[in-house]
């Protein structure tokens, strides 16, 4: 098989592109595509795993499922929403085999005392699973409503109320918690 | 119309996203697919699974054979014409 553009070439071209030829079994675009999609894909697991590690190895395992899939894949315009939607399959499952913890069994776990600086991540641990996922779709991925209900098979009532409610909890979360500075400032 | 979504948070979800270093994560990710994709990755699995059909074959032509109740002078005739057949 020969190469129709060279690394350099393939580091400019556009996406679909790069895909179309990652799908042929070129693996220096695969390499290309993983380079361009990685900081995405390990942020959105890193929003939705309570462990950045985990995140990256789901990350990782996401990533080798796409390489194997990819003949499958029905247009390369739709490569990152299929990346997107792997990714959450990939946590929804690795969540239901551990069973997670109640979101209040976590929160007493890990508490911050006011003052102490509580960031986006760990805000959004103290939330329910599916609040979580629906809360990060939403936000982190810009999906909306209707998208969130299609991808997980949530019912759209449910996905609004996860939204509103996470929202709100968020919110209060974030607020009661300043950084250190922030708080000395005052 | 757009779904309403809390802008203090989308703000932080948008500051949040923060360049994650690649290098040891791209290794690893293309290590892993090209032990994959290498040609030799199946030779194994292949070979065992080769030695398995052939065996499982010539034990059900013997079972077959034994079932025809020929006699010894039967099998050793149906095995040279078997012979035979391959030569020619």
């Amino acid at each position: 098989m020969t190469r129709p553009l060279s690394t350099a070439a393939l580091s400019q071209a556009a996406e679909a592109a790069v895909v179309a030829l990652a799908i042929g079994g070129d693996e220096v675009a695969f390499s290309e595509l993983v380079g361009r999609r990685q900081t995405w894909l390990r942020n959105l697991l890193r929003r939705l795993c309570r462990d950045h590690t985990l995140a990256d190895d789901l990350a990782q395992q996401v990533l080798i499922q796409a390489w194997r899939g990819l003949p499958k894949l029905r247009s390369v315009a739709a490569f990152g929403s299929w990346l997107r939607q792997m990714a959450v399959n990939a946590w929804l499952n690795h969540a239901r085999s551990l069973r997670e913890a109640s979101a209040i069994e976590i929160e007493q776990a890990f508490t911050p005392t006011p003052g102490e600086a509580l960031d986006l991540d760990r805000a959004l641990s103290l939330l329910a699973r599916d609040e979580r996922l629906c809360i990060v779709l939403a936000y982190n991925e810009g999906m909306s409503h209707a998208e969130i209900s299609a991808a997980t098979s949530l019912p759209l009532g449910t996905v609004k109320s996860h939204i509103k409610r996470g929202s709100e909890r968020l919110r209060t979360l974030l607020d009661a918690y300043q950084p250190a500075e922030a708080h000395h400032a005052r | 119309m757009r779904d309403e979504l809390d802008r203090d948070l989308l703000r932080r979800f948008a500051q949040a996203s923060e360049p994650l270093p690649d290098t040891q994560f791209h290794a690893n990710v293309m290590r892993e697919i090209s032990r994959m994709s290498s040609p030799w990755r199946d030779l194994p699995q292949f070979i065992a699974s080769s030695v398995g059909a052939a065996g499982s074959g010539f034990a059900i032509g013997l079972r077959a054979l034994a079932r025809l109740r020929l006699g010894v002078a039967g099998i050793v005739a149906l095995l040279l014409g078997a012979l035979a057949l391959l030569n020619a």
